[in-house]
């Protein structure tokens, strides 16, 4: 028999996984004072990125090298592509100077979505904290195009101070709606805050959800993903309805090079999302 | 209208107490609201009674000499606050102000005191309750204090 021709992929991204692609910056906006984003545009055909939130990219900067950013932009609008990202070492920091023109390698979509598909019906918890309302985003903008397909949604937002909320802008504009409740904390704050202040886990008790049909979406640093999921846990939600979007040192985004293995799971290829039913046993675990 | 009696047995903080022990903490207690931007107490000032919140929000806060104040927590609905009576010098070690219209059940420290030495089941009763929610507070503080958001 002879044997099948060989055919290539009209997808580059799973035709050539580790061959980044030129995109070009479109858009640069400063966040916050270490925080940025960029919006891409593909430099090539085809012209659009389609992608799953929760998805991330690794971003290529000729001689500095390649981080892993999430994807924290709409995907019913493919043609740009968003991520937010912070500056805080050596890749990160050359691309905070990134100026719309400049371009950048990109390699991805990698890893797995955030399991919206599964939740219609459902209550969602769409908890963060930080930069990782980053990688969230794109659920909102999911949830809220389809707004119908779910039950009670809340979103609830923790950052260090006022002037450390991301995205604050829209953060207003989601509080604003009827079909939404937004709750915001901060660590501290001067006497012209009227939100509240505290740690994130202080408001889940304020959720009106049902706890036997509802999902709970976390991502943040590590320390407040864990204390989430106790709160989350003791308010009756199963291990297996609270999903977290873990953060590992991801370099291949393929499962080859085992830099970001965590036990038997490599974060980049079998999550960065897991359910805490399935990853609860190695999420806790210390130097892993 | 909900009685007094009622609002007692339904706060958070006195969940499962038996009708009997309502009932000893009636005179102690009473209604009180305050509008938005109101001040409660203030820090230094004599500690005389706990409250209860009920709705609303309130700030703890601390005065920064020449840099103003700063909110480090805020309650809400179900929280207590008012504590600082359980000490010596039975003093407030916080600012309290509201954030919004906020209703709550005040009882006064003195008659609570008075209270526990001669019912003194209560007065453990009410004792436990105290140290949890310390205990809760002291929690969510040292998580406050580990940059919870930057990390």
């Amino acid at each position: 028999m002879a044997p099948e021709p060989l055919t290539m992929s009209a997808d580059p991204a799973a035709a050539a996984p580790m061959l980044p692609r030129p995109f070009r910056v479109v858009h640069y906006r400063r966040e916050l004072r270490d925080t940025f984003t960029l919006t891409l545009e593909p430099l090539a055909e085809p012209a659009e990125f389609s992608f799953q939130p929760g998805q991330f990219n690794m971003l290529y900067q000729m001689g500095a090298g390649e981080v892993p950013i999430s994807i924290s932009g709409d995907p019913a609008h493919p043609r740009q592509l968003v991520h937010t990202i912070r500056a805080v070492g050596n890749v990160t920091g050359v691309l905070q100077r990134c100026r719309p023109g400049d371009i950048i390698g990109l390699r991805g979509p990698f890893g797995n979505p955030w399991p919206l598909a599964e939740q219609s019906g459902r209550d969602l918890i769409i908890l963060t904290g930080g930069l990782g309302l980053a990688p969230l985003r794109p659920v909102i903008y999911s949830v809220l195009a389809n707004r119908q397909k779910y039950g009670n949604v809340e979103i609830i937002y923790g950052a260090r101070s006022p002037q450390d909320l991301l995205y604050r802008r829209e953060l207003e504009r989601w509080r604003g709606r009827f079909d939404l409740r937004v709750h915001i904390t901060v660590d501290s704050a001067g006497a012209d805050w009227h939100g509240n202040v505290g740690v994130v886990t202080t408001l889940i008790p304020r959720t009106r959800i049902d706890v036997l049909h509802a999902a709970a979406f976390i991502c943040g640093p590590g320390v407040m993903m864990r204390f989430a999921v106790q709160e989350l846990i003791k308010q009756g939600l199963h291990p297996r309805d609270i999903y977290v979007s873990l953060e590992r040192n991801m370099q291949c985004g393929l499962g080859l090079c085992g830099h970001c293995q965590l036990g038997p799971f490599f974060v980049c290829k079998d999550g960065p999302v897991f359910s805490y039913e399935r990853i609860g046993p190695w999420f806790e675990k210390r130097e892993v | 209208m909900t009685s007094l009696e009622e609002t007692l047995a339904a706060h958070p903080f006195l969940t499962g107490l038996s009708p009997q022990q309502l009932q000893f903490l009636l005179p102690c207690a009473s209604f009180v609201s305050w509008p938005a931007d109101q001040t409660i107490f203030i820090e230094g000032e004599p500690a005389r009674h706990l409250y209860l919140l009920r709705s609303g929000r309130v700030a703890l806060s601390i005065h920064r000499p020449r840099r103003g104040q700063r909110i480090v927590y805020t309650l809400g609905e179900g929280d207590v606050i008012g504590m600082g009576w359980l000490d010596l010098p039975q003093q407030w070690f916080f600012d309290a102000r509201t954030v919004e219209v906020t209703r709550a059940i005040a009882l006064e420290a003195d008659c609570l005191a008075r209270l526990s030495e001669v019912r003194p089941e209560l007065g453990y009763e009410l004792l436990q309750r105290f140290v949890r929610v310390m205990l809760a507070k002291i929690r969510l503080l040292k998580l406050q204090l580990v940059d919870f958001y930057g990390s």
